[in-house]
C-alpha cells in the first residue's frame, strides 16, 4: 500500500526518469524471464492433458474429454495414503533438519576468519554437485550386505545387516543422505545474507561486552529471520514434490523397501514405466501443483498473521 | 562502462537462450517437401485404384509413378540396439538406399537408439509428429502404442494385400493375426525364435571339467547342443561347484524374467496377475502365486539360498549375468534356450559354456506380438513405407546390409558361405555391429555369421513348429479399464518379487502375506476382467 501512495505523489517527469534508470535492470532480468516463460508458462496448456483421453491421431486438443478418470488412479488405491504420507513426512523432516543445520553451518562459516574458509565451503558444497546415481553407489559402498564398509568394520563380529531388505533403518538413512548432500547449497544463501549484515552492530555489541553466543542469538538470528521465513515458505510450497534421485536411486530401487521409500514422484514414475500413460502423469503433475499452490498461499497467510513484514506477498 | 558491460552480457544471454530454439526454421521447410511426396503418393493411389484387379501390377505401378515423378520420398526406419547409434549409420543408410532407390524409388534413413532411451525417444517422436515411418515396437510396447493411437491400420485401403505380398507369404495367418487388436492389424512380427526352452541353465565348461562332471555323455544325440535334465541334477552340480569355489557366487538369475523363463505358465495379457497355470490345455485364468509351479520354484530358491548359492548382494544386483561370469564372480545362471543358444551364451561369457534345460520348449500367447514392426499413424507416404517393409522381409541383399552392414567394411564372406569380420575389424571397432538381428524384420534370409551352423534357420523353424503352444496364442489385452488395479498390484508384487524369487524369504510364510495384500489391491477383480476378455477373444476366434 505504502508504495502505491508514494508513486501517485510523484511527478510524471520523476516517474519517467525512474523508469529510464530501471531499464538496464529489466534487461538484465530478461534472460531469466524468457527462460521462465519458455520453460514454465509455454507448457501450461498441456495441463489439459490431465482431463483428456489422449489419442495421438486426434492430437492433444482433439482427444475426447475423460473427466476426472485420470485422477482416479492416484486415489483409488491404498497406496495413495502411503505415498502421500511418505512425501509429506519426509519433506517436513527435511525442512526442519536442513534449516537447523544450514543456519548453523552458515553461522559457523561466517565466524571463521582463517584462509581455509573457502576450502571448507567448497568441500561442504561438493556433494550437492554429485549426481544421485553416484551418491547411490557411495551409499552402497557403505551398506552393501556383503562387501559394505559398515558390515565389515563397525558391525564386524556381529550379525551382518541386510540393509536393502530392512525397512526400519531407511527413514534415518534418507534424512542423513539428504542432509549431507544438500547442506552446502542450503547454507549458501544464509551465509551470503549474514556476510551482508552491518559489521558495526557486532562491533558495538562486542564493546558492550556481548559474548559470541549473545551476538548470534541477539543479532544474527533476528536479522536472518526474513530470509529463513522466505526460504522455508518456498520449501513448504514444494512439500508435495520429492527428490526423485534420493528416493529411487539411493535405495537401489529395492522392492523390499517400497513402503518407506515410495513417494508421489517415484510412484508416478513406476506407474509410467508399466503403463506408459502420459495423461496419468499429467494428472499427478496437476495434483501436485494445485496442492503446492494452496500450501504456499496458506503458509504465506499464516506468516502474514504472525509477522506481516516477512510475508512474500 | 560497467552498465554497458552489463547490457552486453544480458544481450548475449538473451541470444543464448533463443539459440536453443534455433533449428525451428529448418524444420518448417521439411513438411512442405513431405506434402509434395504425399501428392505424388496420392496420384499413385489413383493409379492403384484403376488397376485394383491386379495387385502385383498395382505395386509396380506405384513404383513407376514414383520414379516418373522425379521425387524420391524418404522413409525413416527406427530400431533399438544396446550400444547406441553406430558410427556407420549414415553409410549404411546410403547403402540401403542404393537398393531401395533402384527397386522402389525410395530412400531410407536409419534411426538407431540404445535400449535405455529408445522407449522414451520413440514416445516423444511419435507424440510430437517428428518423421519416423517404420519402427520396431520393442520396449515402447505394442499394446501401449495401439492404445495411444500411434499405429496405422496396415490393412487400410488394402495396404498390406497390395504392397506387402511378400510379408504375407513369409508368415502363417496365425502369426499375422496375433497382431490384430479388435480385428485391426497393427503390426508385422519379426522372424525369430518364437518358442523358448524353459528353465535353461548355463555353466562354463571349464568349471564342469574342474569338478569332474561328465557332460559329454549326457547329450541325447551327438548333434545336440542342450542337455535335457531336471532341477535335482542341477542342484547336485551347483552343490559341487559351491564346495569347489565358496568365494564365488554359485547361482543368479535376472529377477524380471524368472516367471517368464522358468515356468510352464502363460502370463496372458502381459502381466503376472492372472495367468494360465496350464496353458497347453486350459484357458482358465488363475492366480499365479498360489499355483503349485510358483510355490515350488520359490521353495527351491529358498533352499538354494539357504545352501549359500546366492550372493548376499543379489537383491540389488544390476550387472548382466553373463558379465558376472566373464568377470569370474558367478558360476551358473538361468537363460531361455533356443537353437544357437550355446554359441550365443559362449560369446557373451567369453568362454565355452554347457547348456542344460529343465523345462519344455514353449510358445507363449504373446510370442508374435511382443515386438512387431509398425507404421506410424502420421506417416506421409504409407505406400512407400509398406513397400520398404516388404523389401526388408524379402530381399536377402537388403536384409544382410540391415542386419550386418556393408560388405568389405563390416563383413567379408568366408569360403564355406559364412560371413565374418574383415582384417583389422572386430566387435569393438566395427562401425555397424548391432547384434540385434532378432529385431530386424527377417534375419532368416540374411547371411549367417561364422560360428553359427549354416542350417540354423531350418533348425529354428523346426524348433518353432514343434514347441508346445499356449492355447491363448495371439490373445492381446487392453487393461486400461483396470489400470488403477494394475498399478496397485504391481506395487505390491514389486515389494516381494525379488525376495521371493531369489529365495531370500520363506515362501510358506511370505506368499500368504503377499496374497492378502494383492487381494486388497484388487487381484480378484483384475483376474475376472482378464478372464472375461480372454473368453470373448476365444469365442471370436472359435477356440474352445
Amino acid at each position: 500500500m505504502a508504495k502505491k501512495v508514494y508513486k501517485e505523489q510523484m511527478s510524471p517527469a520523476k516517474r519517467k526518469s525512474l523508469m529510464k534508470r530501471s531499464i538496464p535492470i529489466y534487461i538484465m532480468a530478461l534472460p531469466g524471464l524468457i527462460y521462465l516463460f519458455i520453460n514454465n508458462y509455454m507448457p501450461m496448456p498441456g495441463i489439459v492433458l490431465a482431463f483428456k483421453n489422449y489419442k495421438a491421431k486426434d492430437g492433444i486438443y482433439g482427444s475426447a474429454w475423460a473427466g476426472l478418470k485420470n485422477f482416479k488412479y492416484l486415489f483409488s488405491t491404498q497406496d495413495a495414503f502411503v505415498i502421500t504420507r511418505n512425501t509429506i513426512c519426509y519433506n517436513i523432516v527435511f525442512i526442519i533438519v536442513n534449516l537447523i543445520f544450514a543456519v548453523g553451518v552458515a553461522i559457523i562459516l561466517s565466524e571463521l576468519t582463517t584462509k581455509a574458509k573457502k576450502l571448507y565451503q567448497s568441500v561442504i558444497l561438493l556433494p550437492y554437485l554429485l549426481s544421485a546415481v553416484i551418491v547411490s553407489y557411495l551409499v552402497f559402498a557403505f551398506l552393501s550386505p556383503e562387501n559394505g564398509f559398515v558390515n565389515n568394520t563397525i558391525l564386524r563380529g556381529h550379525d551382518p545387516i541386510s540393509w536393502y531388505q530392512e525397512k526400519k533403518y531407511w527413514p534415518f538413512i534418507l534424512v542423513f543422505v539428504n542432509l549431507w548432500k544438500g547442506i552446502g547449497y542450503n547454507c549458501i544463501i544464509y551465509l551470503s545474507t549474514i556476510i551482508g549484515f552491518d559489521r558495526g552492530l557486532y562491533e558495538a555489541a562486542a564493546i558492550d561486552g556481548a559474548t559470541k553466543w549473545q551476538q548470534i542469538t541477539k543479532i544474527t538470528l533476528p536479522l536472518l529471520r526474513p530470509t529463513i521465513i522466505m526460504l522455508t515458505l518456498m520449501a513448504v510450497g514444494r512439500i508435495f514434490y520429492s527428490d526423485f534421485g534420493l528416493f529411487y536411486q539411493v535405495p537401489q530401487n529395492s522392492g523390499a523397501l517400497l513402503s518407506v521409500t515410495n513417494t508421489i514422484d517415484t510412484y508416478v514414475y513406476r506407474g509410467l514405466l508399466e503403463l506408459g500413460d502420459i495423461t496419468m502423469s499429467a494428472a499427478a503433475g496437476v495434483y501436485q501443483s494445485l496442492v503446492g499452490f494452496v500450501l504456499v498461499l496458506a503458509a504465506n497467510l499464516a506468516v502474514k498473521k504472525i509477522d506481516p513484514d516477512s510475508a512474500l506477498f | 562502462m560497467k552498465r554497458k558491460l552489463a547490457l552486453l552480457l544480458a544481450g548475449m544471454m538473451v541470444v543464448g537462450t533463443l539459440a536453443g530454439c534455433g533449428s525451428k526454421g529448418e524444420e518448417a521447410a521439411a513438411p512442405a517437401a513431405a506434402e509434395e511426396t504425399t501428392e505424388a503418393a496420392g496420384a499413385a493411389e489413383e493409379v492403384v485404384d484403376a488397376q485394383a484387379a491386379d495387385d502385383g501390377s498395382a505395386a509396380a505401378a506405384a513404383i513407376e509413378e514414383r520414379k516418373a515423378s522425379g521425387n524420391v520420398p524418404k522413409v525413416v526406419i527406427a530400431y533399438m540396439n544396446f550400444a547406441g547409434t553406430p558410427k556407420g549409420i549414415d553409410r549404411i543408410s546410403a547403402k540401403m538406399s542404393e537398393i531401395t532407390e533402384e527397386k522402389l524409388g525410395v530412400d531410407v534413413e536409419l534411426q538407431i537408439m540404445d535400449a535405455a532411451s529408445y522407449a522414451q525417444n520413440m514416445n516423444l517422436m511419435l507424440a510430437s509428429g517428428e518423421q519416423v515411418d517404420l519402427f520396431n515396437t520393442v520396449s515402447v510396447g505394442f499394446m501401449p502404442c495401439v492404445n495411444k493411437g500411434y499405429l496405422m491400420d496396415l490393412e487400410e485401403d488394402d495396404l498390406l494385400a497390395t504392397y506387402g505380398q511378400d510379408i504375407i507369404a513369409a508368415f502363417k495367418p496365425l502369426e499375422l493375426n496375433a497382431n490384430r487388436v479388435n480385428g485391426t492389424l497393427y503390426g508385422i512380427p519379426v522372424k525369430k525364435d518364437d518358442a523358448a526352452g524353459q528353465f535353461g541353465i548355463s555353466i562354463p565348461q571349464s568349471l564342469l571339467d574342474e569338478i569332474g562332471y561328465d557332460y559329454a555323455s549326457k547329450y541325447k544325440s551327438a548333434d545336440d547342443e542342450i542337455i535335457y535334465t531336471d532341477l535335482d541334477e542341477i542342484e547336485g552340480i551347483l552343490t559341487q561347484l559351491h564346495e569347489a569355489h565358496p568365494e564365488k557366487d554359485t547361482f543368479y538369475m535376472d529377477v524380471s524374467s524368472v516367471v517368464t523363463q522358468c515356468l510352464l505358465i502363460d502370463m496372458v495379457g502381459g502381466d503376472a496377475f492372472g495367468v494360465l497355470n496350464d496353458p497347453i490345455n486350459s484357458l482358465e485364468v488363475t492366480d499365479l502365486f498360489t499355483g503349485d509351479q510358483y510355490m515350488d520354484l520359490c521353495r527351491r530358491m529358498y533352499k538354494w539360498n539357504q545352501m549359500g548359492f546366492f550372493s548376499k548382494n543379489a537383491l540389488t544386483e544390476t550387472l548382466a549375468t553373463t558379465v558376472q561370469v566373464k568377470a569370474g564372480s558367478l558360476m551358473a545362471y538361468k537363460t531361455a534356450t533356443k537353437p544357437g543358444i550355446k554359441q550365443q551364451e559362449s560369446n557373451l561369457c567369453g568362454e565355452p559354456v554347457i547348456i542344460f534345460q529343465c523345462g519344455p520348449d514353449f510358445k507363449k500367447s504373446n510370442t508374435y506380438n511382443t515386438m512387431p514392426w509398425a507404421i506410424n499413424q502420421n506417416c506421409e507416404d504409407p505406400v512407400a513405407a509398406m513397400q520398404v517393409l516388404n523389401l526388408l522381409y524379402s530381399d536377402p541383399e537388403l536384409a544382410t546390409i540391415f542386419c550386418w552392414g556393408e560388405e568389405g567394411k563390416e563383413w567379408v564372406e568366408t569360403e564355406d558361405g559364412h560371413i565374418t569380420f574383415p582384417e583389422g575389424v572386430d566387435a569393438q571397432n566395427s562401425e555397424y555391429f548391432n547384434n540385434v538381428n532378432w529385431e530386424l524384420c527377417n534375419q532368416f534370409i540374411a547371411k549367417i555369421w561364422e560360428g553359427e551352423k549354416l542350417d540354423i534357420w531350418e533348425k529354428m523353424q523346426d524348433f518353432n513348429d514343434n514347441a508346445q503352444a499356449s492355447k491363448a496364442m495371439g490373445f492381446t489385452w487392453d487393461n486400461s479399464d483396470v489400470s488403477a488395479e494394475f498399478t496397485a498390484l504391481t506395487n505390491v508384487y514389486s515389494e516381494y518379487q525379488a525376495q521371493l524369487e531369489l529365495g531370500f524369504v520363506d515362501p510358506d510364510v511370505v506368499v500368504p502375506e503377499m496374497e492378502e495384500r494383492l487381494k486388497a489391491a484388487g487381484l480378484e477383480k483384475y483376474i475376472a476382467a482378464k478372464q472375461e476378455a480372454l473368453n470373448a477373444w476365444a469365442e471370436a476366434n472359435g477356440i474352445e
